[in-house]
């Protein structure tokens, strides 16, 4: 029997949205700052509505359904999945006000591509957007990338036993340290490491191939925002082919990977352990499966002809199979030419590796290297066990933080999600191609939406017919939580109208 | 545990709320569509010329065959191109010499005896001028990565607040430029065959008044409700 949600339920996600919602309006400061040093008074206004909007809803919410009952799973999953939802509406205002979308749905598409850390985009004119608004564009991205509610709500004061299910709904289940807030609060110290060195690196790099101290500093901030959340945001249209650097790409390339670990591998290498780094059954995987990626990504080149210089052909491959593999979207060509001059087997190369994704509980999207491997291990296990006498004892074990034995119930739900993103990928596609998509550019740009790639065949413009870009959108959300809190939203809805009390 | 229905009211609040800040985006979306635009003075045609290269196929198949620089030479020049030509079918446009007009855009990049440029041809460029100065949709931009040798003229990119430099290059298209790790690159033929077709241009962007009225109104609203919220827990 479907139990209807009461008041009580309702009054709990709607508090924690509150809650969220103002954080929003919080993080609208950053670039409202910036608009003020840089002069862009328009801008500026735009960001003071959008706060303004956020703060009030949020409070007004807050205080509305007050309460000081505790989160259980359902209210988490639930929460998450409406929060994530609410957060890009809220920060879709001042991107629409900006006039570089088409309309609020484009505005809307953007910032669910930047939360989800995704990095397409349907921005029209970027070339001549401000740079505040720019920087808001790369922020949703730093947001998303380590979890847009465990960020809200760590910051505004809440307790861990508020805050473990939301951190479980954002699709992470890496709980690095006991208590919740302060695995929160480790990510956050991991990500500022990162930001002032990766930004000093980037800054460094920028100055050397030409630009002036400031522009050097604007790109290097935003840059190091795409890369680490492995979001794939660009400051212009021609992503980082804008360079022609190979020191900005160097230092692009280590954060995208550094992005793509688990915040866990992380953790280990801090406290020295580097043996854990070789023996992660999901570091293994990812080893194996870039190996595998950029050699056919490489060979297709090779074929097809692409490059004329060995060199070209290791540095604009090696970057741009990482930067598939790792979901974060950056390229180094137009986007068309993965259609016009990469022949056939690069760009299913690329596709392949998008498809893959980085770590579990990283900024990477992906079906991740953790199912891949459990997957494959199943696999290995069924086959020693077929090979062996029926008496025989088969034992597959594998290192994820500790020695484990592989059991059926992790790989009945590393498959079923796997099964979930195929599925996902070919309604995508599907969508695409009723609009006169071809079938490979459709499922090309249905993938990378799916899996929070953001590389794109040119299928996705600010003219694409707007289920497509509702499918999209749908996508970037649904791949970014995983499914499950999703489905949990889903239900709850189902329950409101079914249910009984 | 008794459990309470959702009343009905509560579903009403939420869906007032929700029409209000749909209310308030739609409208000020309308006001800002119908302010009056500052579209920027026509520079010139993006499209090419009629002589129009005659292109075979759009799809690599198979890798070039080795050309020599002598035929690189002979290569006749094609004349106006844009860049989507050139991007929908690099191959048949690699080692042509062209003719490309487009607006410098974000940085020039001074280095290594030129300077790497991002010119772009698009609308935005070369017809309506920047988005933010109207509200004419054409789409994303579109443009080539250009090198020129030094000395560069006095070039001014386009940002968010200013329309660039309008040049002209004379250059060869190199489909895959080694010297640029791979990338597709014109590169002009020589500091002579760059001219400046129209200098930078400021743009103003005033306040959406609107707009601004919304702000100020949302933000006091919103710091009305921190202070009492903030009140009541001291209170507690």
């Amino acid at each position: 029997m479907l139990i209807r949600p009461d008041r009580d339920d309702l009054q709990v996600i709607g508090f924690y949205l509150g809650k969220v919602m103002v954080g929003v309006g919080y993080v609208l400061g950053a670039p409202m700052l910036v608009a003020a040093v840089m002069g862009d008074w328009d801008d500026l206004t735009a960001f003071l509505l959008g706060a303004g909007l956020s703060i009030s809803i949020g409070r007004l919410a807050e205080r509305r359904f007050a309460t000081t009952q505790q989160l259980d799973w359902s209210h988490g999953l639930v929460t998450a999945a409406l929060s994530w939802l609410l957060g890009a509406a809220l920060f879709a205002v001042p991107l629409d006000l900006s006039g570089h979308y088409g309309s609020y749905v484009d505005a809307y598409f953007e910032a669910m591509s930047g939360l989800t850390a995704t990095g397409l985009t349907l921005t029209q004119d970027i070339d001549h957007m401000s740079v505040s608004v720019n920087l808001l564009r790369h922020i949703t991205h730093f947001l998303g990338g380590q979890g847009i509610i465990i960020v809200m709500l760590t910051g505004l004061g809440s307790s861990s036993g508020q805050v473990s299910t939301l951190y479980v709904g954002e699709g992470r289940d890496d709980r690095i340290l006991p208590n919740v807030v302060r695995t929160a609060r480790f990510i956050y110290l991991v990500a500022s490491v990162y930001l002032v060195v990766g930004t000093i690196a980037l800054t460094l790099a920028g100055l050397v191939a030409g630009f002036s101290p400031l522009r050097s500093v604007i790109h290097g901030l935003n840059l190091f925002m795409a890369a680490f959340d492995t979001g794939g945001f660009a400051t212009n249209s021609t992503s980082i082919s804008y360079y022609h650097s190979a020191a900005i790409e160097g230092v692009l390339i280590v954060l995208m990977v550094a992005g793509a670990l688990s915040f866990l591998l992380h953790y280990e290498l801090w406290r020295g352990r580097r043996r854990e780094v070789l023996e992660n059954l999901e570091v293994r995987t990812i080893a194996v499966t870039g190996l595998i990626t950029t050699s056919l990504l490489l060979l297709g080149l090779a074929r097809a002809g692409t490059f004329t210089d060995v060199g070209s052909l290791f540095r604009k491959g090696v970057f741009s199979a990482i930067s598939a593999h790792t979901s974060t979207g950056f390229t180094v060509n137009a986007s068309r030419m993965f259609v016009t001059d990469w022949g056939r087997i690069a760009p299913a190369a690329l596709l392949m590796a998008l498809a893959l994704g980085g770590m579990a509980s990283s900024t990477a999207g992906g079906v991740k290297g953790i199912r891949v491997g459990l997957a494959a291990k199943s696999v290995s296990r069924d086959v020693r066990r077929a090979i062996q006498p029926d008496a025989a004892v088969v034992a597959v074990t594998y290192t994820q933080r500790h020695r484990r034995r592989i059991t059926d119930a992790p790989v009945r739900s590393a498959i079923t999600i796997l099964v979930l993103y195929v599925l996902l990928f070919l309604s995508g596609a599907l969508v695409g191609v009723y609009y006169g998509v071809p079938f490979e550019q459709a499922l090309f740009e249905s993938t990378s939406a799916s899996v929070n790639g953001g590389m794109s065949v040119g299928v996705l413009e600010p003219g694409t017919p707007l289920p497509m870009k509702l499918t999209y959108t749908a996508q970037m959300w649904l791949g970014r939580l995983e499914f499950m809190a999703v489905f949990a939203l889903l239900g709850y809805g189902i329950a409101l109208v079914h249910g009984r009390i | 545990m008794t459990r309470r229905p959702v009343s009905a009211r509560a579903v009403g609040e939420i869906a007032v709320a929700v029409v209000i800040v749909i209310a308030v985006i739609v409208t000020i979306r309308i006001l800002r569509d119908s302010a009056p635009q500052a579209r920027l003075p026509h520079v010139g045609t993006a499209a090419p010329d009629s002589d129009d290269p005659d292109i075979v196929t759009c799809e690599r198949t198979l890798p070039d065959a080795e050309e020599t620089q002598q035929a690189i030479d002979q290569v006749e020049p094609v004349g106006l191109i844009s860049s989507t030509e050139v991007l929908e079918c690099p191959d048949a446009f690699d080692q042509q010499v062209v003719v490309y007009v487009g607006e410098v855009i974000g940085d020039v990049l001074n280095r290594d005896g030129g300077a790497w440029l991002l010119v772009n041809d698009d609308d935005y460029a070369l017809e309506v001028g920047p988005l933010r100065g109207h509200g004419d949709y054409r789409g994303g931009n579109s443009g080539l990565a250009v090198w020129l040798p030094a000395p560069l003229p006095d070039l001014e990119p386009g940002r968010g607040d200013v329309r660039g430099t309008v040049i002209q290059v004379r250059g060869r298209i190199h489909r895959s430029d080694a010297a640029d790790g791979g990338g597709l690159t014109l590169r002009a033929l020589s500091a002579d065959t760059v001219s400046i077709l129209r200098e930078a241009q400021d743009l103003d962007r005033p306040v959406h008044r609107a707009q601004a009225v919304a702000a100020v109104l949302f933000a006091l609203l919103a710091a009305a409700i921190t202070l009492q919220a903030r009140r009541s827990e001291s209170r507690r």
